[in-house]
């Protein structure tokens, strides 16, 4: 590591508010937002034809990953816009289950969405994008503290800044792994990032290794699809962003037959609404017995069990010889096979993540009957890189051991898009608020799922990639997909993010929702011939004597639609309207219930422990957690209490002892 | 004998004013004797023993001063009273307890356990707190509460993984386990609840016209099982009340002298004024004498025993009819008597044979504790609060299961009530949730 000392390196040199450090997902939103809160900021990336690449599965959202994307997109992000340009199909998952885990789903085309998140990084103003290698930080010191002051590149060109923000993604000393061969890359066919790890090293702080995979793709002209079965995509229009929501509708109010001034890259076939594009359908086959004996006979090769492999890697999306094997009892596993675009062949397996040897992928998928003669164009991989556990991170995202600098996605542990693409957003603002000298922005665990993650990844010593679930949400009741512009559009608005028509819109949109809500209970339906008659139309139990219109509502065989229908709540509401209003009458109790317990542990977050505590000289503590502690720096006693292997008398000891700091005079 | 306590720095300068005959030199944990003054009038209060505890090694880990006088209620109230104008003030229930746990002197289990072991006011009550720490609790919750986590592993599943080829689980299967935790949970409330009556006791009223043999059953009730006289402290200082163990179950009586005073009969205010006085009472034990036929003296009694049997009592109100003097020749029929007043226990007695009176200690036993007493009691309030909103939730899982609400809601009731149940076992949901997910299930499309 350079002390940066003066005068400047013979090389050119340049200074910005912001440095981002990479430009997939994560580093694409943060350049973005710092740019668009307005600071100098420039972007570096190894090759610009790479820009917010899919290297896995060309897809957006699912329970957890949906509700990111809606929250980024609350933000003024650019995932959910980005996604809506470029999908070839789009569903709603889990409309049975109730609001709270809904999720959209999307499958996107990989190139248009690089091509697509390129345009947008070039056309934003304030905004540079630079292709370079980025091999080590200038590191300042201001009264003895360490702090980052900019970057140098492998030509030696240095690039000053008031933050920096690093989203170095698979590529800190990666190595792709498959069956018995293995090499340096950072994905394939593109080069790692060998200097950064260590520079990151010489800065004291702990690297930790992680392991991915991807499946193979293979050519959609060898598939023989009568043996599938078909899963299509949405028949009516479905959005992630705000602003495509806004343009169909405007689109269709100016002329309601109007096709979609959407995608470029769609062929011309139609949907049940004129005005929604067309969807590209995903097919589903299963593995059989002769998969699976395949895969037995040839588990030698391959890495994760011939020790080839000795890193962690996520048990969400475990390889298909990991299935085989710990599962063994399992007949058949099922496979997707999805489209990466509109404008090429490849077919993305998904399911089917190996890092079996070549020549071994092509004999197991062969033994599935509507692949018997399919030819494999990509082999699936398995990639190891480096990664500073969470734990090193504020959470602000700043780093622990450097002061202004902010890392972002899988350089701290986390796997997805989606979670990319959130922590870098947040990245994004902090690094700029920073480099403008302003409060950090902190989003709490009951105010969105981005609070949920960055909590969990600054909190939990996690061995394996962080993927976001509902389930790790434990207000998801408050944290809808369809409400993440009510929970951070006012935020968004203050940060400057989001443009003040939008804004009114949002509020518009508020007090809309208030008033049919608050109107229900003024609104009665009737006991009477006619009602009985409509509502035995409408399939639905009669009443027994007039009911208050927010008591029907919330019988579960009523929805806001026959309400509408009965005249008890204005018919012309957007569907995203009427879904919040029948969310929030339904919900009430249990959100009610939420809200209690969000505001009893508030009581906990607002018991802060002082940055100076010396963990070592609390008595009673058990030496781990003395250890842990140390380690993790709990800003809150809530906080503390989410560290695992606290346990609840841990937390009592702690409060006595800060009880006790507080009980002392006041010295001098 | 009686011991007042204060806690804080005022305990190192409280001695030398209430002892100012001994020298002012009081060293810690030493007991002194000498004569306790009242510093305002100067008048001797009681011959009495003072002790200096110097924090931290003191129960609350501050100084501690104690004063060990005679017992009387008088006396203690005038020994608070000095110290009260001396600078102190009176502390709160748990108070001593609360300051030794901020002192570290305590953990949180070992003061909760305390405060139980204080307040308990019968053996049962005692081996009821003393059980609670050797975690005979948490061996039975543990297995239910890892059901119960399975279940929602599944619910979660279903939810997160949606298209990972979860088999679903029909809702009646899911009922039904969620239904078998119930049954655990009402289990152990029913315990709750004994385990109040064992601490906390019950009201008795012994009802009957003179000469049935009250005071014949009342001696041999007190002279099978221990008597205990105590001073209960929150009341009032002047008045002691007689505690009958019986069963585990510490009664209190109510004196019923009032009910069949014959001027009373005569003015017809009898039945009104009992009726106040069972009121009360938990457990009503009336007394007939079955050697003699009913006469109208027993009327009074049976009028106001009637007159409390349709009112509603917080714990539900049991009558015991005692058919006493039942080692004589039988003059009564009871038949009428117990059709018209349908008593949950009828026992024949004697007060010369053991036999009718352990009948009547187990019915009087049962009738305070709501039936057969339990093997396991739950006696601590804070796990009975995590019982009842255990039971709570998942009754609204079973009814949302029922009429088809949907799962996130459904689980939210799942996971509140296997929160409520790790709040006991000391787990988190949390932490296991997700381990069990990709435990049992196949995930990874």
């Amino acid at each position: 590591m350079n002390d940066y000392r003066s005068p400047p390196s013979p090389a050119s040199s340049d200074s910005y508010d912001v440095i981002v450090v990479g430009t997939g997902h994560a580093g694409c939103e943060a350049a973005l937002a710092a740019a668009r809160i307005g600071c100098r900021t420039v972007a570096f990336t190894m090759n610009l034809d790479n820009i917010a690449l899919m290297p896995c599965n060309p897809s957006v959202g699912g329970p957890g990953k949906a509700h990111l994307v809606r929250e980024i997109d609350a933000l003024g992000g650019e995932m959910g816009r980005n996604t809506d340009r470029t999908s070839v199909q789009i569903r709603m998952l889990n409309t049975s289950k109730g609001p709270a885990v809904q999720a959209l789903r999307a499958q996107s085309d990989k190139r248009a969405y690089s091509q697509s998140m390129k345009s947008v990084l070039e056309e934003q103003p304030r905004l540079d994008v630079k292709q370079a290698v980025v091999d080590d930080l200038i590191i300042e010191h201001d009264q003895g503290v360490p702090h980052v002051a900019g970057i140098i590149t492998s030509t030696g060109t240095r690039y000053f800044a008031r933050a920096v923000v690093l989203t170095t993604g698979t590529f800190l000393k990666g190595r792709i792994i498959i069956g018995e061969q293995s090499y340096p890359a950072g994905r394939a066919g593109e080069f790692p990032a060998d200097s950064l790890s260590g520079s990151l090293a010489r800065c004291s702080f702990r690297l930790g290794r992680l392991k991915t995979g991807t499946p193979p793709r293979i050519d959609g002209r060898t598939i023989d699809y009568s043996l599938t079965s078909l899963q299509r995509g949405s028949d009516s229009p479905l959005f992630f962003s705000h602003d495509a929501r806004e343009a169909y509708r405007n689109a269709r109010m100016s002329s309601p037959d109007a096709r979609a001034p959407i995608a470029d890259f769609e062929a011309a076939r139609h949907g049940s609404d004129p005005a929604w594009r067309s969807q590209l359908p995903c097919h589903l086959v299963q593995t059989t017995q002769e998969t699976h004996d395949i895969i037995r006979a040839n588990l030698h090769l391959a890495p994760m069990y011939n020790g080839g492999i000795t890193s962690v890697g996520p048990r969400y999306c475990p390889s298909i010889e990991t299935k085989i094997v710990r599962f063994a009892e399992k007949q058949s596993h099922l496979l997707f096979l999805e489209p990466e675009g509109w404008k090429t062949r490849e077919v993305y397996v998904q399911g089917a993540n190996t890092s079996l040897p070549e020549d071994v992928q092509g004999a197991m998928l062969r033994s599935i009957p509507a692949l018997r003669r399919c030819e494999v164009m990509r082999a699936g991989y398995a990639i190891e890189y480096d990664y500073l556990p969470g734990t090193q991170v504020y959470h602000s995202l700043e780093s622990k051991p450097l002061r202004n600098l902010y890392l972002a996605g899988q350089i701290i542990g986390t796997t997805g898009y989606e979670e990319a693409g959130a922590l870098g957003i947040m990245a994004g603002i902090n690094a700029a608020r920073r480099a403008r000298s302003q409060d950090e922005v902190v989003l709490r665990r009951d105010q969105a799922y981005i609070g949920v993650l960055i909590d969990d990844l600054v909190t939990k010593e996690m061995d394996e990639p962080y993927r976001m679930h509902t389930s790790q949400a434990e207000f998801r009741l408050l944290l809808r997909q369809d409400n993440a512009e009510e929970r951070l559009g006012a935020l968004a608005f203050d940060l400057g993010l989001v443009d003040e028509q939008r804004h009114r819109r949002l509020e518009d949109r508020r007090r809309q929702i208030e008033t049919i809500v608050s109107g229900l209970d003024d609104s009665w339906l009737r006991f009477d011939r006619e009602t009985t008659r409509r509502l035995d139309v409408l399939g639905c139990r009669p009443t027994r004597q007039n009911v208050r219109a927010r008591d029907f509502l919330c019988r579960t065989d009523v929805h806001i639609g026959m309400l509408q229908e009965l005249g008890l709540v204005p018919s012309e509401l957007s569907d995203e309207v009427a879904r919040e209003v029948e969310t929030a009458v339904k919900y009430a109790g249990y959100v009610a219930r939420q809200e209690g317990e969000v505001k009893r542990l508030r009581r906990l977050e607002d018991r802060v422990i002082p940055p100076d505590v010396q963990y070592d000289s609390v008595r009673g503590l058990r030496a781990e957690t003395m250890e842990r502690l140390s380690r993790i720096q709990p800003r809150t006693i809530g906080h503390a209490s989410r560290i695992a292997g606290v346990t609840a008398s841990d937390i009592s000891v702690l409060l006595v002892h800060l009880e006790q700091i507080r009980r002392q005079p006041v010295q001098g | 004998m009686g011991i007042v306590r204060t806690s804080g720095p005022l305990s190192t300068s409280l001695p030398e004013k209430l002892f100012p005959d001994l020298t002012p030199a009081w060293n810690s944990h030493h007991l002194r004797q000498g004569q306790l003054i009242d510093p305002t009038t100067r008048e001797p209060v009681d011959q009495a023993m003072g002790v200096v505890m110097l924090g931290p090694h003191s129960y609350t880990g501050e100084h501690v001063f104690e004063i060990h006088c005679h017992g009387s209620p008088l006396v203690l109230e005038r020994v608070v009273s000095i110290c009260l104008r001396a600078g102190c003030r009176a502390a709160r229930p748990g108070e001593f307890t609360l300051r030794a746990f901020l002192n570290e002197r305590l953990d949180l289990s070992q003061a909760e356990a305390v405060l139980d072991v204080v307040r308990a006011r019968t053996n049962a009550g005692l081996q009821l707190a003393v059980r609670q720490l050797s975690g005979w609790l948490t061996e039975r919750i543990q297995p239910v509460r890892h059901e119960l986590v399975g279940t929602l592993a599944h619910m979660e599943a279903m939810v997160d993984f949606v298209e990972d080829d979860i088999p679903p689980e029909t809702d009646a299967h899911t009922r039904g386990q969620l239904e078998a935790a119930m049954r655990l949970v009402d289990l152990l409330l029913d315990g709750a609840e004994q385990g109040i009556v064992l601490r906390e006791g019950a009201t008795l009223a012994i009802v009957g016209s003179p000469n049935v043999g009250k005071s014949s059953i009342m001696n041999a009730l007190l002279g099978m099982e221990r008597s205990i006289v105590t001073p209960i402290a929150g009341t009032t200082r002047d008045t002691i009340e007689e505690t009958l163990e019986v069963r585990g179950v510490p009664f209190r009586t109510i004196d019923t002298a009032g009910i069949t005073a014959t001027h009373d009969v005569v003015e017809g205010l009898g039945v009104e004024r009992s009726k106040k006085t069972l009121d009360d009472a938990d457990v009503v034990l009336l007394v007939l004498d079955l050697s003699r036929p009913l006469l109208d003296l027993d009327e009074p009694a049976a009028a106001a025993v009637e007159s409390i049997r349709n009112q509603t009592h917080e714990r539900g109100r049991r009558l015991v009819l005692a058919l006493n003097k039942a080692d004589l020749k039988e003059q009564l029929d009871p038949t009428p008597l117990i059709a018209r007043l349908q008593p949950d226990f009828v026992v024949r007695s004697s007060a010369v044979e053991l036999d009718g009176i352990a009948d009547l200690r187990n019915a009087l036993g049962q009738a305070a504790l709501g039936g057969e007493r339990h093997d396991f009691v739950v006696g601590n309030v804070r796990h009975q609060a995590a019982l009842r909103r255990a039971r709570t939730a998942l009754e609204a899982a079973c009814a949302g299961i029922a009429d088809g609400t949907p799962l996130d809601l459904v689980s939210f009731d799942v996971r509140a009530a296997a929160g409520a149940l790790g709040e006991i076992t000391g787990e988190s949901v949390d932490d296991e949730l997700l381990d069990r997910i990709f435990r049992d299930f196949c995930i990874g499309k």
